[in-house]
């Protein structure tokens, strides 16, 4: 009930131990990344990193204290004043390097995606732990999706494509935790799926012979299944439309991710550096400081969205192993927080901060090996940045508290 | 709690087999990054890091006989992109082509032709001034990955003198890239392209050192590699010529720039070539930087053809300067001796149903073989050549060294012709010729051909007891560590004519210049006894080629030379005093070894 309650045998210190290991690793890399001559980033970022980290502990801390009731009761209050900053954006905003993701309010700044990532989670729990799953019907899942679908919205006027995407990683994930069939979720995102096919005339075709199988096995109302045909079929037209309206680099990115060679000086150079340093990190590593890529700089944001890029080149496949496998920990010991909780609000919680952190493990990782998109999405505890670190301190606090509460309903 | 068990079972399952799904992705990934091409990315992380510079080697100097400089080097600046570099690739080049005064085309062009040597400094421009250069170094931040090198850059001093024989130099095309890429020529590299720079390429050109350099991915140098040293350029041999620039300077002055024609000058006593001109010329700077398009059509295309080197690769009817072979023959076959008289010249000679005429229409009347020669009686030689036959002269001719190159050290050179009957038959059928070409091939003209050089190598061989030498340019090759290369001069024949007949040709080609009514009269040398001929080559394309071929002094001779000039009319008043002026030069300046 309140801090005196802990007991520490509840209290996941092998969690605990997981994130500083990660944060440790982070802030050496970042000081790795800050010794060559030719980086012209603030050479004391590494002791910036350790402040957030101290910062972000602050956060975890008092996090994990409240109890999770309170964040039930505060949920849509939270949920509104996220928008609300999401909605200042437009008017306030730093409108920096073609993107507007920064509010400076009161000394400091932050980014209100970061906020809303954690508002939404809340609101979402609150909601679906509220309802009955009924199988059959994505019906009451709808509001859901409308509670996903604003900040989304928001967020991807900035522009801010990957931010926009953890949001729908959570969506999926919470809608599973509150237990909808696979059949249906696959109905409901059956929309984005159009949208990834729209680009090729014969896969969309595809797809919607796929979609009218599913919709004739799954046999729900009529009004139902008509709604989520038309809607598939409005969604793969207007997207070719939609797709010429996007920034010119959102557009490149996503073309050079396709075929990278098309663009080795431009997009693509990221992508073919950041292999360049892990490929020839080799096995054991070129050792700690040593990485050429990153001393002479031809990783491109190497303390921020390739961090992994540059800890590889200097530690190797062992390296890069080791954080994986400690990410692989840190996310099991994450699912068993949501499947050990008795409360469903909290249990939702739990699989929708899971769901963010493996979508940026994924994503990041992933671009540093050449398998995403560029998307700018930081890695966990490791990148460097404020604003990323404690919201994922804030997460982190959440699995703690639910982790330890587990027996509360 | 029935719900919330059921809950719970599936949260367990199935996301943490995703889990597990996605970090699996990952880790194969990353093995295949890390450990299947980890050799790959090695090297690509090196290339990366490594700026291998070149560093061009200087050519080789090319000097005259005494020393005199004629080729050498002087630094330029060159403008280069590295590709790899480059970033906004089309407003750079725009910007830098607007520097240059280029087309952004022609860059890209240049960019698309490098390849994927994106590493390397690939030349856009070569020698700028230094107010282009000061632009591009004021606007260095707009023009990420174009850098400029100091490369030394190919200098003609005397400008278009010896044009020919010297040569130029210029890039290297892809088709000799393919060939030559082993060899350590690149792109941008320069190569001989004419005359003695292509002749001795491989001698001129040195090795092209290396630079290894650090850089980072702006481009920076950070310093050289340690554990790499950098390989030193190598500078190239000098070239000693034959030439004596100030008897080719004289020769310069005495053809007329107006004019079509050549001089050839050697030493008989060894086949040195003492000067070499070839009219119209060109100017051999033109090619060292990259040439526009619009003046190297201007030069192909130009009607006098200023590029050919008519001293070796145009070949005319010798003219009367072939009776001193006629007369060889005539002597050698026995069919003559030095007091040997035909049928009074009336101005015409009657063969078959047809008249050959003489050059003087009022005839010669009787003369002996000395006096032929020196007033070039076409009668006397169109008698003396059927006496001889068809045959017996052509034979005698080619054993002459006509009919074939010599074998100078330049490419190029054209063998001339001797026409005989395998030839009249080849060219005319078998039956429609008759003996009458021997009349005209007796006098030189009709199908005979020969170059300048081969007519001055005549007169050498003459005045040097019949011994024929490979005409040269090149007396010396010289490297830098002082090693030196001499080329010997080669005896390559013999001329079929005996002591007391060689004597009784010089006699005859004595008179030539000095009798009273010879015909070349005007190539005397005050203080000098000079042996010559002339000729009047026909052409029926116009006006007659004017030709001088002699040899001075008669006895130990210095100097042996031919001069043509092309539509100039008679062999005895336009080419005679050429030919003076430059053999007074020589032999008056004392013609230093």
């Amino acid at each position: 009930m309140s801090l005196l309650a802990i007991s520490g045998r509840d209290v996941d210190f092998w969690m605990i131990l997981l994130v500083l290991l990660l944060c440790g690793i982070g802030v050496v890399t970042i000081y790795s990344t800050l010794q060559g001559s030719e980086v012209s980033s603030d050479s004391r970022l590494h002791l910036k990193q350790l402040f957030w980290i101290g910062l972000g502990m602050a956060a975890m801390v008092i996090t994990a204290t409240i109890t999770y009731k309170v964040y039930y009761v505060l949920a849509p209050i939270f949920y509104l004043l996220s928008l609300l900053s999401l909605g200042l954006l437009f008017f306030l905003g730093d409108r920096g390097a073609g993107a507007n993701r920064w509010l400076h309010l009161g000394g400091f700044s932050w980014q209100p995606a970061e906020l809303a990532k954690v508002a939404t989670i809340f609101m979402l729990a609150h909601y679906l732990s509220g309802r009955k799953t009924t199988a059959g019907s994505i019906k009451p899942f709808l509001p859901a999706l409308a509670i996903v679908a604003l900040p989304i919205l928001m967020i991807i006027q900035q522009p801010d494509l990957g931010t926009s995407l953890v949001f729908m990683a959570v969506l999926v994930a919470m809608l599973y935790g509150a237990g909808m069939k696979p059949v249906d979720l696959f109905l409901l995102l059956s929309p984005a799926l159009s949208v990834v096919c729209a680009f090729h005339l014969i896969s969309w075709m595809i797809f919607i012979l796929v979609l009218l199988v599913v919709l004739y096995r799954a046999q729900p109302r009529f009004l139902t299944t008509a709604t989520i045909f038309l809607t598939n079929f409005a969604v793969g037209i207007i997207t070719p439309i939609l797709w010429r309206g996007l920034h010119e680099y959102q557009q490149k990115r996503i073309l050079v991710f396709l075929d990278p060679g098309r663009d080795p000086l431009g997009a693509g150079y990221q992508v073919i550096q950041s292999k360049v340093a892990l490929g020839s990190g080799g096995f054991i590593g070129k050792g700690f400081l040593e990485g050429t890529q990153t001393k002479l700089a031809f990783l491109p944001a190497q303390h921020t969205d390739f961090i992994f890029s540059a800890f590889g080149e200097q530690f190797g496949f062992l390296g890069s192993l080791l954080i994986l496998l400690f990410f692989l920990l840190f996310i099991i010991r994450g699912l068993k927080a949501a499947q050990m909780a008795r409360n469903r609000f909290a249990s939702l919680i739990a699989m929708g901060a899971v769901a963010v952190f493996c979508f940026h493990i994924f994503v990041n990782v992933g671009v540093a090996i050449g398998i995403m998109p560029v998307t700018g999405l930081p890695l966990p505890f490791m990148s460097y940045g404020g604003s990323s670190m404690i919201t994922n301190m804030v997460l982190v606090g959440l699995l703690l508290n639910i982790r330890y509460r587990w027996q509360e309903y | 709690m029935t719900s919330s068990r059921r809950l719970h079972n599936r949260t367990e399952l199935i996301p943490l087999l995703v889990v597990l799904v996605l970090f699996g992705v990952l880790i194969f990934r990353l093995f295949f990054l890390q450990i299947v091409c980890a050799q790959t990315y090695r090297r690509l992380s090196e290339e990366n890091r490594i700026r291998v510079i070149p560093v061009d080697a200087p050519r080789g100097h090319v000097l005259d006989r005494h020393g005199n400089v004629l080729v050498c080097n002087r630094p330029s600046y060159v403008v280069s992109i590295v590709p790899f570099k480059l970033r906004q690739m089309e407003r750079t080049i725009e910007t830098l082509a607007g520097f240059l005064g280029m087309e952004s085309e022609q860059i890209m062009i240049r960019l698309r032709e490098s390849g994927r040597r994106r590493f390397e400094p690939l030349k856009i421009k070569r020698d700028i001034d230094f107010k282009t250069l000061a632009v591009i170094q004021e606007h260095k931040l707009d023009l990420p990955g174009v850098i400029y090198q100091v490369e030394p850059r190919r200098e003609y001093l005397y400008g278009d003198l010896a044009a020919h024989l010297l040569g130029t130099v210029g890039e290297i095309s892809s088709g000799e890239l393919a060939d030559l890429r082993s060899s350590g020529y690149r792109h941008g590299s320069l190569i001989g392209k004419g005359g003695l720079e292509k002749q001795y390429e491989r001698f001129l050109r040195g090795e092209d050192g290396v630079q290894y350099v650090e850089v980072s991915a702006v481009g920076r140098e950070i310093g050289p590699l340690p554990n790499r040293p950098a390989v030193e350029a190598k500078p190239g041999n000098d070239l000693i010529l034959t030439i004596d620039l100030s008897l080719q300077r004289t020769a310069e002055e005495a053809l007329s720039d107006s004019v079509a024609g050549a001089v050839v000058a050697m030493d008989p006593a060894s086949g040195e070539i003492l000067a070499m001109v070839s009219r119209p010329a060109f100017d051999p700077n033109l090619f060292s930087s990259v040439i526009p398009e619009s003046t190297w059509r201007a030069l192909n295309e130009d009607p006098g053809h200023p590029l050919l080197n008519r001293a070796i690769q145009s070949a005319y009817p010798p003219g009367s300067i072939l009776k001193v072979l006629t007369a060889g023959a005539g002597l050698e076959v026995g069919v003559i001796n030095e007091h040997t008289r035909f049928s009074p010249c009336t101005g015409a000679f009657k063969y078959g149903d047809r008249w050959f005429g003489c050059w003087q229409s009022w005839g010669h009347g009787s003369l002996n073989l000395e006096h032929a020669l020196a007033q070039s009686c076409d009668v006397y030689f169109y008698q003396l050549g059927l006496k001889v036959g068809l045959d017996r002269w052509s034979d005698f001719i080619s054993s002459c060294g006509l009919g074939r190159s010599l074998g100078v050290d330049l490419a190029g050179e054209v063998s001339g012709l001797v026409p005989d009957r395998d030839f009249f038959n080849n060219h005319y059928g078998r039956r429609n010729w008759g003996p009458g070409v021997l009349l005209n091939l007796a006098i030189g003209q009709g199908e005979n051909l020969a170059t300048p050089l081969q007519m001055a190598s005549l007169m050498a061989a003459i005045g040097n007891d019949g011994a024929i030498y490979r005409p040269h340019l090149v007396r010396e090759i010289r490297s830098l560590t002082g090693k030196s290369l001499e080329q010997k001069s080669d005896v390559i024949g013999q001329l079929p004519i005996s002591a007391d007949h060689l004597k009784t040709l010089k006699k005859g080609l004595r008179s030539v210049v000095h009798h009273h009514q010879g015909t070349g009269r005007q190539a005397a040398v005050q203080g000098f006894e000079v042996a010559g001929k002339t000729g009047t080559a026909q052409n029926p394309h116009g006006e007659d080629h004017a030709w001088f071929a002699a040899f001075a002094p008669l006895e130990q001779p210095r100097i042996a030379i031919a001069v043509i000039v092309e539509q100039g009319g008679h062999g005895g008043s336009v080419a005679a005093p050429i030919a003076g002026r430059v053999m007074a030069a020589y032999l008056r300046g004392g013609g230093v070894q």
